[in-house]
């Protein structure tokens, strides 16, 4: 049976792990918050272009048909390897 | 010769031909016609400058030249610029930048719509040496207080030629920032500011000029800027020193220096919720009263909770222990609604300034009251917010924005160190409304207006208040140097109901249609992909108009 000074000790370093794993939390969870800022920036910019290229084709229907076979075709030229 | 519309200043010294024909070229095919041109030649020392500015004052009566007999610099060469000027406005231009055709006849028009301007601006981008455009700078609308962080307006820049006199002209002590000085001095007299959302200006990029070199190529414009606004806020009675922005050198903050400190009301409505900060089971008003009282160093407040009568009663000793003689409660016992407990808050408290607060924010910038209180304390502004992060470091709020008619938070979302178009994020700015999650207000005005809509119970009362204000004729500030952490939207569902959106807009519409603070051609704060499109599109030319049936021979 495990004596009371025992049991504090235990207690104490319990609460210094939790302490440190939370700490490491934080950290993480600010690098975790860039990413996110990041990824919501460029999902935003993306969402321009596709709003953009929406009303191209609305205008000129067929557009991205042909954008889509032109590049297509520029990917085939260059081949598997892009030479 | 009868007075013409617009006199052009431009200051020369040792132009590039190649720039110098350009800049010249384009006054000459002006569409509006009635411009005179003012040329200050400070002593350049290349023979070829003076022989070409000669020859276009023999080729255009318009166009008037001097040579000065001694190197100057740049502000006594725009003063010499502006004894020349006869014309009603004018209108300064770099010796190596160049105007849009229609730049005159655009700041025209708008004048013709407002004659009471006094001082029009123009949005602008930048043309390197082979004529390529990059780095539109589309702005906002009239912005006191963006200008005193940021020279926002900038160019193109056109101002009525009697008070750029009255105000004494370009002022050598602040060499360098000179334009940004003499405008700060001209819209403090200002009737009117106007803002032509077109990019009518281009600034050329050249590794000596700040539009290329930044603050390496002029060092000393970006101090200059620093004396130039604070010379200004001591002008309007502002109590604040302005710092230079460690990173962005056109980026200026006020540090707020108050002489006196009236008491603020802090108002915080409160259910005693609980949630998880920052891995810890926490109660949200606990939390934030001992993040207000162990971080803030303003003396004078006092904090006012309104508290629903389901709080727990130990939430409550644990609020008198945390603010001591600081703290009122105040019980809430109607239904839920967020304006009404505001209101009841407010009624209950003392202060010239009330500051309202949610329960889930946490206070991180120490002079957070003193920042807020020193824009709040000027009497054409209604309401001041902050920067509000999330717990994960990304941005929640740096102002509202309206499109279509409705609030949105602009860059929700996006990482904390995000500087926004245009450096938006880093310089204080106006905006249509700020957020109710931090708010100061004057008593008052709060007064004045009825508080905050009790017809707005959950979402949109803070928006509303904010347009109440605008509708008086006064400004909501937004400053970026005062940081809250917001959980946000902790307490209850932050979904925005059908009805609060139509009510909003039925109230609202004529204000919100068209954000000022925004720009015609950004869209969620961006530019929009299609804005070169319409900005290389030029006048038509009239075409004859064409009589009704019974009018035509």
């Amino acid at each position: 049976m495990p004596d009371r000074e025992e049991l504090l000790r235990e207690l104490e370093r319990r609460d210094e792990e939790i302490l440190r794993l939370r700490d490491l939390l934080l950290v993480k969870e600010r690098e975790l918050g860039q990413a996110l800022g990041r990824l919501r920036e460029l999902e935003d910019l993306s969402r321009s272009f596709m709003a953009l290229a929406a009303r191209v084709q609305a205008r000129v229907p067929g557009t991205m048909r042909v954008v889509g076979a032109g590049l297509r075709r520029v990917q085939g030229r260059r081949g598997p390897d892009g030479g | 010769m009868a007075e013409p519309r617009f006199s052009v200043l431009t200051p020369v010294y040792e132009t590039p031909e190649d720039v110098l024909w350009a800049m010249l070229e384009s006054v000459r095919t002006q569409t509006f016609a009635d411009w005179e041109l003012c040329l200050v030649d400070d002593c350049s020392q290349d023979p070829a400058v003076q022989r070409m500015l000669e020859r276009a004052a023999a080729e255009d009566p318009r166009i008037r030249f001097r040579r000065r007999e001694d190197n100057g610099g740049i502000v006594p060469s725009s003063n010499d610029a502006l004894a020349m000027a006869g014309g009603e406005f004018v209108a300064l231009l770099d010796h190596d930048d160049e105007l849009h055709p229609d730049a005159l006849a655009h700041v025209h028009e708008a004048l013709l719509g407002e004659p009471e301007a006094d001082y029009v601006y123009t949005d602008e981008d930048k043309i390197d040496r082979g004529g390529h455009h990059s780095g539109p700078f589309l702005k906002p609308d009239w912005s006191p207080e963006r200008m005193r962080t940021q020279m926002y307006t900038c160019h193109l820049s056109v101002l009525r030629r009697s008070l750029v006199e009255e105000v004494g002209g370009f002022d050598p002590e602040f060499e360098g920032s000179q334009d940004w000085d003499l405008v700060l001095k001209v819209t403090e007299r200002a009737r009117e500011v106007l803002h032509v959302p077109r990019v009518l200006y281009h600034w050329r990029m050249l590794e000596t000029s700040a539009a290329g070199g930044g603050e390496a190529a002029k060092p000393w414009a970006f101090e200059a800027g620093k004396r130039a606004v604070q010379a200004h806020c001591e002008r309007i009675g502002l109590e604040a020193e302005v710092e230079r922005d460690t990173a962005d050198s056109g980026v200026y903050h006020l540090r707020p220096r108050l002489r006196e400190q009236p008491l603020v009301s802090i108002v915080i409505p409160t259910g005693g919720q609980s949630r998880d900060i920052r891995y810890e089971r926490q109660v949200l008003v606990t939390h934030c009263v001992r993040s207000i009282v162990e971080r803030s160093t303003y003396g004078n407040y006092e904090i006012v909770c309104v508290a629903d009568t389901s709080t727990e009663v130990g939430v409550l000793r644990e609020l008198e222990e945390i603010a001591g003689e600081r703290l009122r409660l105040v019980e809430f016992d109607r239904p839920f609604n967020f304006s009404e407990k505001v209101n009841v808050g407010a009624v209950r408290s003392e202060g010239e300034h009330l500051l309202l607060l949610n329960d889930d924010i946490e206070v991180a910038t120490p002079d957070w009251i003193e920042r807020m209180a020193m824009y709040s304390s000027l009497a054409e502004v209604g309401a001041v917010g902050g920067r509000l992060v999330l717990q994960d470091g990304r941005l929640q709020h740096v102002g509202v924005r309206f499109e279509d008619g409705l609030p949105g938070h602009p860059y929700h979302g996006y990482s904390g160190d995000y500087k926004g178009y245009g450096n938006a994020v880093l310089v204080a700015q106006n905006c249509l409304a700020v957020t109710g999650a931090c708010l100061m207000t004057r008593r008052e005005l709060f007064e004045e207006v009825g508080g905050l809509s009790a017809g707005f119970p959950l979402n949109y009362n803070d928006v509303d208040y904010c347009l109440k204000l605008r509708q008086l004729g006064k400004r909501s500030v937004y400053d970026p140097d005062l940081t809250m952490i917001h959980f946000e939207s902790s307490s209850r569902s932050s979904e925005v109901e059908k009805w609060e959106k139509e009510l909003l807009r039925e109230r609202w519409l004529p204000f919100t249609a068209v954000d000022p603070y925004s720009n015609p051609y950004l869209r969620h704060e961006m530019p929009r992909l299609t804005s070169p499109f319409a900005w290389a599109r030029r006048r038509r030319p009239r075409l004859r108009r064409r009589l009704p049936k019974g009018q035509r021979a």
